[in-house]
């Protein structure tokens, strides 16, 4: 039921607008996202209409990153399928070299394995080795077949309608291939945790970590939250190989995509601190505060996050019944800014002018009453006859 | 601020206002507390009759008006008094001390009701004279004697107290122990005796600390 609520709520917010920048303000400016129960973002919304005093930030109301994952690779994908169907119609017509200029460039190979398509690979590698073996150039399609064996790719089913002599040179050359002497990858990133991806295989460490890949050339790529991924390729030789990433800030709409990847199907991460990170940048808010509100037993688990430059500076939770909403919020929120820094907490009453003003004006009423009880007429007595 | 300020007036205005009250000494409305002025010598003479002029007329006599100390309230009756001075320190306020020219009329050969009424008829002549502008704020016995000493011989020593002489001694009265500035009403000046032979009494009444003398 909760999920249900959940899910309801975000497609009411993302279909909401989020206002653009931050606006202008001598007060420090504060991003606002609510999510789950709907009723906590017209409490919020009513605290922004009153402008309490003893309140100097201006708040923004927003919305979730509406940016879904981007599948850019599709297009790229299509392409080489395209190349792959383009190259086979080559082959068939005896057009050997078309068909070897058909299947591209290296770069073409570092895109696709790079975007994970390791089987679109094995098969590019492959029709390559047809095209040199039609061509007669047994050298050349050797190295590309070891290239299989090196990459770890799986021999394509696209070899059971090529001649058999093809798909002997793919086997001979992928076993030549991962007989070869192996490079240890140490690598590094300037962003952590970052997942490094080999030849295609996500996540198979997380830097920094050390890698065993076998002599030739492979991909690396780095993906970190909040960061642009990074494509990079090495040539592996020797017993030892250092590779160190740099990486780029994600754009916000990168980093929208990201969350909505990463954390927007899970409501127990919402709050995380990568989560928070991930917003932060998604909402261009060096200021957020993430409130989520949760029904629970006839009220709402109020649980607030404020994040200062995406880092978590403070969290707050309290339960609250639903006629108390928007104080409870207001006080959460004021919570979370005292301990961001971001406001002042209110001054002891001693410390307040105001205070010392009405005892001092108690005091003289009190004094100015007692004198005037006490007080008496000075008498003189005048004696005569 | 403007109200402060006006306030603040008023308070001074109040602090420097003080209430004048009025206390008249009195010998009482028939002369009743005249017994100190008609005392008699033992050879039966009134004490006034010895300063009589040769060629007769008024005695030219002063009236001391004196404000005794007690340091605190015995009784109001003379013996009272003198056992509460015997162990107190009371003393005349010398600051207090008012001469007043009181000429007495010659009671010689008179009925003790004539001289009375003759004594306190020359004593109505002191009605509205001021003896203290400000009274003592403690408690005190007015005391008014009355002596053929004159007000320039008495207010020679400005500041001190000087004796009265028991030979010059003409009458003597005095209060009740009052806190001036408390009493309602007149203060009434009088003379505790029971006989006319009374000249021992006047000099007790007109010393210093009254003492008692047997």
């Amino acid at each position: 039921m909760l999920s249900i609520l959940r899910l309801h709520l975000l497609l009411v917010l993302l279909a909401g607008t989020a206002s653009g920048a931050e606006p202008t303000s001598s007060m420090p400016a504060v991003t606002i996202l609510v999510m789950g129960a709907p009723e906590a973002r017209p409490a919020v919304h009513s605290l922004m209409e009153l402008r309490r005093p003893g309140f100097p930030v201006a708040l923004r109301l927003v919305a979730l990153p509406s940016h879904a994952a981007e599948n850019g690779d599709d297009g790229a994908l299509l392409e080489l399928e395209r190349r792959l169907q383009e190259a086979r119609r080559h082959y068939i017509d005896a057009e050997f070299s078309a068909c070897l200029q058909s299947l591209g460039d290296e770069g073409v190979l570092t895109q696709t394995l790079g975007a994970g398509q390791r089987q679109l690979a094995a098969r590019l590698l492959l029709w390559r080795v047809a095209c040199h073996v039609g061509m007669g150039q047994e050298d050349a399609a050797r190295r590309v077949a070891e290239e299989v064996g090196v990459l770890r790719l799986e021999i394509p089913a696209d070899v059971g309608v090529l001649p058999p002599e093809v798909g002997r040179m793919m086997v001979r050359g992928a076993q030549a291939g991962m007989a070869r002497a192996r490079t240890s990858l140490r690598i590094t990133s300037d962003f952590g945790p970052a997942r490094i991806s080999l030849d295609g295989r996500p996540a198979v460490c997380i830097a920094p970590c050390s890698l065993e890949a076998l002599e030739g050339q492979h991909v690396l790529g780095v993906d970190a939250e909040g960061r642009q991924p990074a494509v990079q390729v090495i040539a592996a030789r020797g017993s030892e190989l250092e590779v160190a990433f740099t990486t780029l800030p994600a754009t916000p709409e990168l980093a929208a995509s990201q969350w909505t990847a990463h954390y927007a199907g899970s409501s127990a991460a919402l709050d995380s601190a990568g989560s928070v990170r991930l917003l932060s940048l998604a909402l261009r808010a060096p200021r957020l505060v993430l409130l989520t509100a949760e029904a629970e037993q006839e009220g709402y688990r109020l649980r607030g996050t404020f994040a200062l430059e995406g880092r978590v500076a403070a969290r707050t939770e309290r339960w609250t019944q639903p006629k108390a909403l928007q104080e409870t919020t207001e006080g959460a929120l004021r919570d979370l800014l005292i301990q961001g820094h971001v406001m002042e907490p209110a001054p002891a009453l001693y410390q307040r002018r105001d205070f010392w003003i009405a005892v001092g004006v108690a005091a003289a009423v009190a004094g100015a009453t007692t004198a005037a009880l006490l007080w008496k007429q000075p008498v003189r007595t005048e004696v005569g006859f | 601020m403007r109200r402060l300020t006006l306030s603040a007036w008023i308070l001074v205005l109040l602090a420097g206002c003080n209430e004048v009250r009025q206390v008249r000494l009195t010998f009482g409305e028939e002369g009743e507390g005249l017994d100190g002025f008609l005392c008699r010598e033992d050879d039966g003479d009134y004490l006034l009759t010895r300063a009589v002029p040769p060629g007769g007329g008024p005695v030219p006599s002063s009236l001391v008006i004196d404000f005794v100390r007690l340091g605190g309230l015995p009784g109001c009756r003379s013996g009272q008094l003198i056992r509460w001075c015997a162990d107190h320190d009371c003393a005349v306020i010398p600051e207090h001390r008012v001469c007043l020219p009181a000429p007495l009329p010659d009671i010689t050969g008179l009925p003790r009701p004539e001289a009375r009424g003759r004594v306190r008829e020359a004593l109505r002549r002191l009605s509205g004279a001021t003896v203290a502008s400000e009274a003592p704020e403690e408690f005190i016995i007015v005391r008014a004697t009355a002596t053929l000493q004159s007000c320039d011989e008495l207010e020679a020593s400005p500041g001190t107290i000087a004796p009265l002489k028991e030979e010059e001694l003409v009458g003597c009265a005095y209060s009740c122990p009052a806190l001036l500035d408390a009493v309602e009403g007149d203060v009434y000046l009088g003379f505790d005796t029971l006989t006319e032979q009374c000249a021992q009494g006047v000099r007790v009444c007109a010393s210093g600390n009254l003492r008692w003398r047997p």
